[in-house]
């Protein structure tokens, strides 16, 4: 009699932690992934972190130098949540502002735009050939394409 | 002057830059931008005076031609307009970067006031069909001096996110014959033109972006011996805004012009205040609308004005601009507008575009 107990007791302890931890998982698959955007070069680049008022500067057209290397942004397409999480989090303007503002420059001073890319795969290959060369990625963009690395979190999606 | 000389050596000159900077770019490290303004118009005037310049209708077509080239630090800036009434190499600059500054030495864009340095030829770029009068290009009916040539320094300093820019040119600027004649690049020798100064100090709330305020101000001498005149000496001075927050945009500039007009061993002083006030409002992604008031104040019997009987003195319009398939515009705008010579209401109706 008191064998049967312990054995049920011992059973309503596993199906309980078994149940705790289905919870956890079914919780953890249902939480919204955290993604980071990242500023991102060639990994043979002789470059460390950049402030993000650098990086807006670049992005809109300045010319930047760092260690006598001309930087040169590239613009990532590819995703149109990260190319807007950019400009509204970095550079602060619309798309349309953005296109705008660059045009401007472009008329008034010969400063050329960014360049824009619409496939991973040609981003990846400029990154990695055009020295002084930047762009921005998810950070699950960066995992799958070695030879990059990444100079800084640009912004962060909350877990709230 | 020999103008169709002019033109034709204009074009000649366009093919020359065209098939230069074509050819750049297959040096490593060369960055170049091309771009294509075309724009077809027509207006529509009612009110005019029996013996007005103006016609009661008329229709205009051109293409807007820019390319910029860098090479490492050197740069390379052409704008040329090929249009129904002219053929004219309009920016031709070369330069060289200095850190945030830029020294240019060329034919460059008068840097007075905001609208002049900013959307230049290229009508894509601003968003009503006409430029305000005070403004205007030489050759069409501008009293100002709009195009230099000579040396251009120009930058913007960072400070706490904020930008602190300038332009400071000397150069030479144009000649009073039938109409201000700026220097021309492909006859530097055929005018008499002399002096210009002009210097441009703005500050800009959050570093290169589009809301910025400024002053300027510009010393011209202007010979003007086809119009009885030996000399104009002009001092332009003015402050200026660009204000965009959300779906509005405002910009608006004031313009204290001083001429002192030398014949013999007279001279005549006389002064006018001009000044243009715009306000855009974004309705959507496709749909503008805009609304400007121009004016100029103590003009009656101005010695200098008197040498431009078309300049509007007084202008108000209204219009509508739609942004259809990808950079192209349609426009529409009416204006009621007050020269010396004409009291009259004006419809323009223009396709602007941008490749």
């Amino acid at each position: 009699m008191g064998c049967n107990v312990l054995i049920r007791v011992k059973y309503a302890s596993l199906i309980t932690l078994l149940g705790c931890l289905c919870l956890i998982c079914t919780g953890i698959a249902a939480q919204p992934s955290q993604r980071s955007l990242l500023l991102v070069c060639s990994a043979d680049a002789n470059l460390e972190s950049l402030s993000h008022a650098e990086v807006r500067k670049i992005f809109l057209g300045v010319p930047v130098t760092k260690g006598q290397v001309r930087l040169r942004p590239l613009l990532n397409s590819t995703d149109p949540l990260a190319t807007d999480v950019f400009l509204q989090q970095v550079v602060f303007m619309s798309r349309r502002e953005y296109e705008r503002q660059l045009l401007s420059r472009v008329f008034r001073l010969g400063d050329p735009r960014p360049p824009e890319y619409d496939e991973i795969d040609s981003l990846v290959e400029d990154l990695l050939d055009t020295p002084g060369s930047l762009s921005f990625m998810w950070s699950e963009q960066l995992e799958s394409h070695a030879g990059l690395k990444s100079l800084g979190i640009l912004w962060k999606s909350s877990n709230n | 002057m020999n103008h169709s000389y002019r033109r034709g050596g204009s074009l000649y000159l366009s093919m020359v830059i065209a098939l230069t900077v074509c050819a750049l770019p297959s040096f490593a490290e060369t960055h170049s931008e091309y771009l294509f303004f075309p724009h077809i118009g027509a207006s529509f005037h009612s009110g005019l005076a029996d013996d007005s310049h103006l016609d009661s209708d008329d229709y205009t077509y051109g293409l807007d031609l820019f390319a910029a080239v860098e090479y490492q630090n050197l740069l390379f800036l052409g704008e040329a307009l090929l249009s129904k009434e002219e053929q004219e190499i309009e920016r031709f600059q070369f330069g060289w970067r200095l850190g945030d500054n830029k020294v240019w030495l060329g034919r460059f864009h008068n840097p007075v006031g905001y609208w002049n340095t900013q959307f230049h030829h290229g009508g894509y770029m601003q968003t009503s069909i006409t430029r305000p009068a005070i403004v205007a290009f030489e050759d069409d009916n501008g009293p100002l001096p709009m195009h230099l040539t000579g040396l251009l320094v120009e930058g913007t300093r960072e400070h706490d996110g904020r930008g602190l820019g300038y332009s400071v040119a000397l150069a030479i600027g144009p000649e009073l014959s039938d109409e201000l004649e700026p220097l021309d690049v492909l006859s530097p020798t055929s005018g008499s033109q002399d002096r210009a100064l002009a210097l441009n100090v703005y500050r800009e709330p959050v570093v290169y972006g589009p809301t910025r305020y400024g002053l300027y101000i510009n010393y011209t001498e202007i010979p003007a011996a086809s119009r009885g005149l030996d000399e104009i000496r002009q001092v332009s001075a003015g402050v200026y805004l660009n204000w965009e927050s959300g779906p509005w945009r405002l910009i608006g500039s004031t313009f204290h012009v001083r001429n002192r007009l030398y014949q013999s061993n007279e001279v005549q002083v006389d002064d006018y205040l001009s000044g243009y006030f715009q306000a855009e409002n974004t309705r959507s992604d496709r749909w503008k609308v805009f609304a400007r008031v121009e004016w100029t104040f103590s003009d009656e019997n101005d010695a200098y004005l008197v040498q431009f009987p078309d300049y509007a003195r007084e202008r108000i319009l209204g219009g509508v601009r739609l942004d259809i398939f990808d950079r192209h515009a349609f426009k529409l705008e009416i204006s009621d507008n007050r020269s010396e010579q004409d009291n009259f209401r004006q419809l323009m109706m223009q396709w602007d575009a941008m490749f």
